[in-house]
Formats: structure tokens, sequence, C-alpha cells
């Protein structure tokens, strides 16, 4: 990975520079983003919304190393990803992201804390499991299977699980769009804790827009390419968010 | 509609079809190509038995006058009779240093459908020109080049004969043709001439007389044949009935019976194993195929297709792989039935073992083979089968969490890595597929760990029998018993280092009612060339007085050490004296039974006598040469046996057989665990792909996803290969049991720790190498795409 040219300002976390990247579906190619630029500044809480098909799960897929663009670059912390090697981008995985996804791909044979300690032996520098649950409020239910879990415990368990390995972002696809109103404001406020405590960059991609209103930024997505990125001043408590 | 979607399930898992196809083809195989050997030589031994005129049974006597024939003749169920006189001798090539065993046999002057009949292969029948006319076995000539027109000379009565070669021939009696001492044919050094009745009658001094009669039964039933065999033996019991054989009991029959019994029993055994696994990994693979489909199922049937149709699908989908499987295998079985039967050719000596095509063997192997899949198949799709359309249509229920019960065994639990926690919780879980790989694994170390048993097996006997119990380099049969100056001979011939007296007594023994006749072999006390072992191999001394008695034909008279038994010579006075069993002792083929020399010579009337020697021989060729040309024009040696070639044509022969063993044993396993590996875990990691690709996503490489796959195939597979090593032992356990009782060749069960090294390794080896192929499938995963699975 290489620096970037030229960079005065303190680094942002993550810089994405006329990003796209096209799909082939067989014979036709499918432009899912388009000259995409933009900025994920560290400790922040950024919401990416947008319609189903605007391209936030790619964006996202992107910045998590899952994923290479065909077109642009991207920067993590000053490396260009976009010119990491696979076992690079693994590494990166590993250590610089935690994933919470819809639906919660916990690991079914694993208990709660089975499936943390999964990502702890990963780290080099992991946090304490008991704290980790503690921190999503899941210390009773740590020796349960996730299908004795209810749906919200299942994501507390994934979120739990992504920022045990102690990474600097953490990426969430619609983590709470698999969940009921209120378990899905209590994921959202284990989300909102670790980054004001925690001081975790968090990432989240949602469609629906009322959860932005407790990030600290908004970036609006439509047809593969952004709409405007708003500041939010004032971000709501997630217990005040109504949907 | 639905036959295009089953087009497109196969195409989509080829690739585990392919594996279990492969196991099938494997299964169906073994069957088709054991079952058409069966019927190769079954067929082959029947047709050459009636081309040849078989006996059902051989009497051999000292001398009897040929006036006294027609008695026997008339014994009732006895139906045709012909006397004939055999010799041991040996001849002499000019271009073989060696003087070189056979055995001599009369036939008529003129051509005729005699009983034991020959067929000639080279030349013709004798004719009319002269006396001394010779028909040579086919494979001796073969091995000697020896062609009708040539001439040799044979040492026939003390006189060395020459004879002229007419023609070369087999027969039905010696399909398995056997010299002294050996196990596997060895035409090099043992051959059969068959002489004009008229010269040997001349030549042995037997005018009017024969030494063997040779018979067939009328069609009775086998208790009548026992009865007419024990009349014809006691009538001719006055002119020294030696040995009564009936067929079952005569070498060559039993040698070649034996194997083809042992082809039916492997027919049966090998391929069962093959389709049984087959069965169970189709099982796991159509079970999964099923769950996968489920929403698809449910949609069938609410759209109105029957229970049935929709069963049907998933029949048709396993019965393409009994159908594929069948084919191959037919094909594949009919390819092998014939190297097969090439390779008997190479031991048993036919007119005509042809591999054909038995219809009905294919037509079976086909029915087992789709069979099979439908069970299969079957069983694996009911579970969703069952299932009502609107439950099929949701989504699968998430797998049962819960805890196993190793779990509870906090100490161990709690020192076990994530990787293996998951390992054993999937083991434990999928009841199913780990049942089929367990049972896969099991037979397949259970048939690698057998192999291994009965190398290890022959090896000990050849060692036991060849180099433990008989240690000479040269073993000498005079023709006639002599006395101790044989001895001072044998000693003064050049090259001889050492020897020892033998002398050989064919007796009856008896103990109450049971009796039985066998050779006693007398042996000078502390003897260094045959030295009978018990099981241990521990020496075994020779008694002041009493037989060492092994152990077989200890378990025949039911004696015990210290029992007494009458031993009634079947030469000489045929004075019945008692005697005891002093010892028993070990040996694996034939009966053996040895006493001290002297007190053997006693036992029959003389004060010290032998019918040969045994030599250690100066290992100079030139001082062998010396030797063996000395043996040539030495009168009255019957036989001349180099255990050195004995041993050298024995282990060629067995050593090549190895190979193709151990080759066949390896690639048969191979597909057993192959096969069974990859579909077990192709279709688990089918299962959790998105488990994987979450894991993959938290940053695990391919190769710690990998790591946990191997995990799961090594618990699974690990334990059923130490699961297979006892049912290995078992299977040779049982072979050995069944050949308890045969009074020719019997088998210790052996093993080394190599053998389950070996297997364990072989194992390994499997497992490492179908993981490959799982590894190579984790590191192609799309992440994305399997993140994007909906469950």
């Amino acid at each position: 990975m290489t620096s970037p040219a030229s960079d005065s300002l303190p680094q942002p976390l993550m810089r994405l520079e006329d990003v796209g990247r096209t799909y082939l579906m067989g014979e036709v190619s499918v432009n899912v983003l388009r000259n995409v630029s933009f900025e994920i500044r560290r400790g922040e809480f950024l919401a990416i919304v947008g319609p189903s098909g605007s391209g936030k799960t790619t964006i996202l897929n992107l910045i998590g190393g899952l994923d290479n663009p065909t077109q642009g670059r991207i920067w993590y912390a000053g490396q260009e990803l976009t010119r990491a090697t696979p076992s690079q981008l693994t590494k990166y995985r590993r250590h610089e992201v935690g994933f919470v996804f819809q639906f919660f791909n916990l690991v079914p044979n694993l208990t709660a804390r089975e499936n943390v300690a999964v990502s702890c032996e990963l780290s080099r520098r992991p946090q304490d499991i008991e704290r980790v649950f503690e921190q999503v409020g899941l210390t009773e239910r740590e020796n349960h299977f996730p299908s004795q879990l209810s749906g919200g415990e299942q994501q507390r368990v994934a979120i739990a699980r992504a920022v045990a390995k102690n990474p600097a972002l953490l990426l969430c696809d619609e983590p709470t769009g698999s969940l009921d109103f209120e378990t899905g404001k209590r994921v959202l406020r284990v989300l909102v804790d670790l980054n004001r405590q925690w001081h975790k960059t968090v990432v989240v991609i949602t469609h629906n827009t009322a959860l932005a209103q407790v990030a600290d930024r908004v970036l609006h997505l439509r047809s593969g390419a952004i709409t405007s990125i708003d500041e939010n001043a004032a971000p709501l408590p997630p217990e005040e968010v109504e949907w | 509609m639905l036959d295009r979607k089953l087009v497109r399930d196969l195409v989509g898992s080829r690739g585990l079809l392919l594996a279990i196809t492969s196991i099938m083809a494997v299964g169906v195989t073994c069957f088709v190509s054991f079952r058409s050997a069966y019927h190769n030589l079954d067929d082959a031994q029947a047709r050459y038995y009636r081309q040849c005129r078989m006996a059902d049974f051989w009497i051999d006597v000292k001398k009897v006058p040929l006036a006294e024939l027609p008695a026997v003749g008339r014994v009732p169920g006895v139906e045709e009779l012909r006397s004939r006189i055999v010799f041991s001798a040996t001849v002499d090539l000019e271009a073989v240093p060696q003087p070189l065993n056979c055995q001599v046999i009369s036939l008529p002057d003129r051509p005729g459908p005699v009983i034991n009949d020959i067929v000639l292969r080279q030349g013709g029948y004798f004719s009319e020109q002269r006396p001394d006319q010779v028909i040579v076995n086919d494979a001796f000539a073969r091995a000697h080049r020896i062609y009708p027109g040539q001439s040799l000379h044979l040492i026939l009565n003390n006189r060395r004969q020459p004879l002229q070669v007419v023609g070369t021939a087999i027969s039905s009696e010696f399909t398995y043709l056997l010299g002294p001492g050996a196990l596997v044919p060895d035409p090099e050094h043992f051959g059969v001439f068959y002489i004009k009745q008229s010269y040997a009658e001349d030549v042995f001094d037997f005018a009017g007389a024969a030494n063997q009669v040779v018979g067939r039964f009328s069609p009775v039933d086998a208790a009548s044949r026992e009865a007419a065999l024990q009349r014809a033996e006691s009538l001719l019991e006055p002119f020294g009935a030696l040995q009564a054989t009936p067929l079952s009991q005569q070498v060559s029959n039993q040698f070649l019976s034996n194997e083809i019994a042992g082809l039916g029993v492997t027919a049966t055994i090998i391929p069962a194993v093959f389709l049984l696994v087959a069965a169970a990994v189709l099982n796991v693979l159509v079970n999964r195929l099923a769950r996968q489909q489920r929403t698809v199922i449910g949609t069938l049937k609410a759209l109105g297709y029957g229970d049935a149709q929709v069963a049907l699908h998933f029949l048709k989908f396993g019965t393409s792989v009994g159908v594929l499987g069948g084919l191959l295998g037919s094909g594949l079985g009919y390819l092998a039935a014939t190297g097969m039967t090439a390779l008997y050719r190479q031991y048993f000596e036919f007119p005509d073992l042809r591999s054909e095509f038995h219809w009905y063997t294919h037509a079976v192997g086909m029915s087992v083979s789709l069979a099979c899949s439908v069970l299969g198949s079957l069983h694996g799709a009911r579970e969703v089968l069952r299932l009502s359309p609107a439950e099929a249509m949701r989504p699968e229920r998430p797998r049962q969490g819960g805890a196993i019960w190793l779990e509870r065994l906090r100490f161990v639990w709690s020192r076990l890595s994530s990787g293996w926690r998951i390992a054993l919780r999937t083991v434990f879980r999928s009841r199913l597929r780990t049942g089929a790989g367990l049972f896969a694994a099991a037979m397949g170390s259970g048939m690698l760990s057998a192999g291994f048993i009965m190398l290890e097996i022959q090896d000990f006997l050849l060692d036991f029998q060849f180099q433990r119990i008989v240690r000479s380099d040269l073993d000498l049969a005079f023709v006639d018993e002599r006395g101790r100056e044989a001895w001072d001979e044998v000693r003064s011939l050049p090259a001889v280092d050492y020897s020892e007296p033998l002398l050989q007594v064919g007796c009856t023994l008896v103990h109450g009612p049971y009796h039985r006749k066998a050779g006693v072999t007398g042996l000078v006390r502390g003897s260094r060339l045959t030295v009978p072992r018990d099981q241990r191999g521990t020496r075994i001394e020779m008694p002041g007085s009493g037989l060492v008695l092994s152990r077989r034909l200890a378990e025949i008279l039911h004696v015990q050490p210290g029992d007494r038994l009458t031993m009634i010579p079947t030469q000489g006075e045929r004075r019945p004296v008692e005697t005891r069993v002093a010892r028993i002792s070990d040996t694996y083929i034939g009966l053996a039974a040895y006493a001290e020399i002297e007190e053997l010579s006693r036992l029959v009337g003389e004060e010290f006598a032998m019918t040969g020697a045994q030599l250690l021989i100066d290992p100079l060729p030139s001082a062998r040469l010396a030797l063996f040309r000395r043996l040539k024009e030495t009168p009255g040696v019957q036989a001349v046996v180099s255990r050195e070639d004995l041993i050298q044509s024995m282990t060629e022969t067995l050593l090549q057989n190895q190979l193709v063993f151990i080759g066949m044993l390896v690639l048969f396993a191979g597909v057993i665990f192959f096969g069974s590996i990859v579909n077990s875990s192709l279709v688990s990691l089918a299962e959790r792909r998105r488990e994987v690709a979450t894991l993959r996503a938290l940053g695990y490489t391919p190769w710690q996803l990998g790591a946990l796959f191997l995990r799961e195939s090594l618990l699974v597979h690990a334990t059923g290969t130490l699961l297979g090593l006892p049912c290995g032992y078992g299977l040779v356990w049982a072979a050995a049991e069944a050949y308890r009782t045969n009074d020719l060749i019997r088998m210790p069960v052996i093993t080394a720790p190599w053998v389950w090294w070996g297997t364990l390794l072989m194992a390994l080896a499997f497992i490492l190498l179908s993981h490959l192929v799982v590894q190579l499938r984790i590191h192609r995963l799309n992440v994305l795409e399997a993140l994007n699975v909906k469950e």
C-alpha cells in the first residue's frame, strides 16, 4: 500500500477518490457505483442512506476490503487499499474492521461467548470479552447458542464480535433491518455508545432515513452516486428516534 | 419441466456425484470382475474336468496285479477304473546343471478316452515306432524350450533312460502343478512326463501290475462315494494301499477349488462394502439437496405436484448415479475380469480359460447398484418430502444450537480452541453425515488393515515354513529305504558341508475311532535342518520316544500330549505299533508328524533307516556344479529339491502378486476415503457457505477456515479409521477361522506395528489429499455472493 501524494490536513481515517464499481452480469455490465468520492473521519458516526439498489452495500464492501473497485482509489490511514494483495486485505479486515451484518451471521455451533472469542483469537490486542459483553448488555446470555437468543440479542452478539477484536472501524450493514422497533433502538444505542465511549469510527448503512438522525454525518446515495453529504449538528440519542 | 430441473441439478452437483459414482462404480467393478472371474474359472474347471474325464479318486498302492482290479471295479458306487504306473523321478537336461524333479505317469500305448486323459498342445500321441516315447507337460516344455522330436534323459528305476519327446500336453489333474515342498507352480524345476504303459511296465518291472488306481464314481450321494472309496481301499489293502485321495483332497483340485470359492466370497464382501458406502454417502448428498431445495419442493407441491412426483424427481437424481456407476462398473468389471483371468492363466494350466461376458452377473451388478442408489436417495429425501407445502415454503428453522455431552467435561472443553469446538459440535450434530463418514472410513481402513495383515501373514508363513522349520540348502529323496551307509555316502558327496538323514514313513495313525493317514518324518535328535516349532517359534526338541504331532493332526485325532495312539505303517510289514504323543508342534502347511529317526526306524522294524537327506552345501557356484554333476550320476536319488530355487520362485511369484494386491488395495481404499470425505466436506461447506464467508469477512484466512473443515474431517475419518482397525482384524480372523480345519494350508493371524501405522498413515494421506479439494473450494469461495445468501 502506498501513501497519497499530498496531504496537509490531519489525515482522515479513510478516503475514497472517484470510486466506481461495475459488475458483469452475464453479458450485461451493471454500473453499481459511479465517481464516488468522500472521506470517513476518525471517530465519527457516519450514516450512508439510500433506497435499495443505490449502491450502499457495494460501498460497505469496498471500504470493508471485501471487494475492489473497478475505478478510482481508496485509502485507509494513509495506505492505499486498492493496491493491497488479498492477504493484505485479509489482514486489514482482521485488524482494522469489524463487520455487523443485517442477518447477524453468527456461527450457529458456537455460544454467544464463543462467537465473540472466534473474533478475539484473530486479534493482536483484543478487548476483554467480559467488558464487551457488559457493553452490549448480554452478560447474562453469553453461554447461550444463537438459536436460543432473540434477534436483538443475536445482533448485539454480532456487534460484540465485531468490536471484540478492537478494530478502528465498525461497518454495519442494516444493523436494525431485521429487528423490531424497540429492539432496533437498543442495538442502535450500543453502536452509539461504542462510538462515543470507545471512540470507534462507526459506519452504518441503512435505507431508513430516520436512523440517520443519530449520526454525525449523513451521506445520501441514489443510483450509485452521492447526492449530498449532510453534517448533523445535534445528533439525537437513539431513544428519541422514531420510525 | 421437472426433468429439466433434474438435469440442471445433476450438472450443478457434478463434482459430488462423480465422487459417489466412483465409489459405486468400484463396487460394481469388484462385483462384476470377481464374479465373472469366478464363472470363468468355474466353467473352465467344469469343461476341463469333463474333457479329461477327471478322476473322482486316486488310490496309491505298492504294487497291485492287474488281475485284482475287476473286484475293485465291482464295488457299488464305482463306475470306472484305470490302473497306471506312477513314479517320482529326476530329469537330466543337458542345459541344466542340476537334476530336476518330475512325476512319470503311464498312459495307454494307443489314445482312448481314459480317466485323467491329457490334452495335447504340441506334437502328437505315442506312435508304434518306438517304445521310449514321452509326452511332456506343456509348462515344463515351455520353460525349457523342449519340442517334439527332441530327446532327453530321465532317471527311471535307477537307470538313465533316453526318451524321445513326441508331444506336449496338459491334464486336469495338474491344473495347479506343484513340485515337492512347493506352494506355487514352478515349471522350471518340476514337470510331468507321460510314458507308454508297455514301456513303464518294462522299465519299472511292473509287467501286469500297477501302483495307482484312479476311478470315477457312479452318480451316487456323498456318503455312498465315501463308502465306495473305503471299500475299494480295503480291497487294495493287501497290496500296500498307501493312500486313498478323493477329488476333494487332491492337491491341484484343492488349490483351484479354494481359489474359486475365495472369489465367490470376495465377490460378495468387497462390493457390499462399496455399495453400502455409496448408498450412505448418496444419502447425505440427497438429504442436503432436498433441504436446500425445500422451498422449491414446497412451491412445487403448492402448484399441485403430488408427493410421488416430487419423490420420483429425487429418485431420478439418485438413480442416475446408480445407472452411471452400474454402467461404468459393468464395463470396467469386464476389463478387470479379463485381466484377472489372464493372471490366473499364469498359475492354472487350462486348455481354454477365457474371459466371457456373463450377462447375468452384469445384470445383478446393475440391479444392486440401482437398488443402493434408490435406497440412498429416498432415505435422504424423505424428511423434506414429509413436510406440508406451507411448511416447506418457509425457510428452514435455524439449526439447533445446544451443548453436546462433551461440554460437560469442562476441564477438557474449556481448553479447546473455538475451531475445535465448532468442529466437535458439527460432528455431533450432523449425525447422518458423521455416521456415513465413520462407516466409510471404517470400511476403508478395514480393507487396508486386512490387506496389510494378509501380507504380514504371508511373510510370516514363508519365513516360518521355509526359513525356520526347514533350513537346509538341498533336500534329497531316495528311491528306496536305505541304511546308515547311505548317510556316509551323502556326507562324502562334493560340496556337502553338513547333512542330516530323514526317514519318511507313510502310516495310518489311529486313536480310538479317529484315524488319519499321514507321513511321519524321522529326524536326528537335535536336528538343525528341520526344526519343529511351536506357535511362538520356540524349537521343539525331538523326544526320546513318541511322536511330535502338528496341531491340526492332533485335533483330527483328538489327542493331547501323553495320549497313546497306534501307528500302522503303509509299507513293509505294516505291523501296528503303539506309541504316544510327546509334543504338539505348529505348522501351517500340511499335516506334519515327527519322531526321532532311530525310534521311528525301530517302529518300522529296522535298526536304522533313511529315505532321504538334508544338506548344507558350499555356496561356491563351482562346488554346487560339482555336486549336481555327481547327483545326476548317482543312482537311487529320486528327487533333488533346492530350497533356494523353491524360495526364489515362490517369492518372485508372491512378490509380483503382492504389488498388484497392494496397488488395488490402496486404490480401492483411496476411492472410499476420497469419495466419502470430499462428499461430506463439500456438503458441509455448501451448508455453511455464509458462515465461512462471515469468518472470511472477520479476517480469517482461507487456510484458517480450511483448518476448521480439516478438523471435522479428521475427527470423523480418523475415528472411523480407528474403528476400522478391529474390523480389518476381524475380517482376517474370520478368514483364518475358515481355513482352520483345512488340512492343506492354514493361516495364523499375525499382525505387526507397521500394519496399524501403515493403515493410519495411508488414511491420513487420503484425508489430507481429499481436504485439498475442500481447501480449493474455500479459496475460490465468492465471499460477497455467499454473504448475500438468504437462508
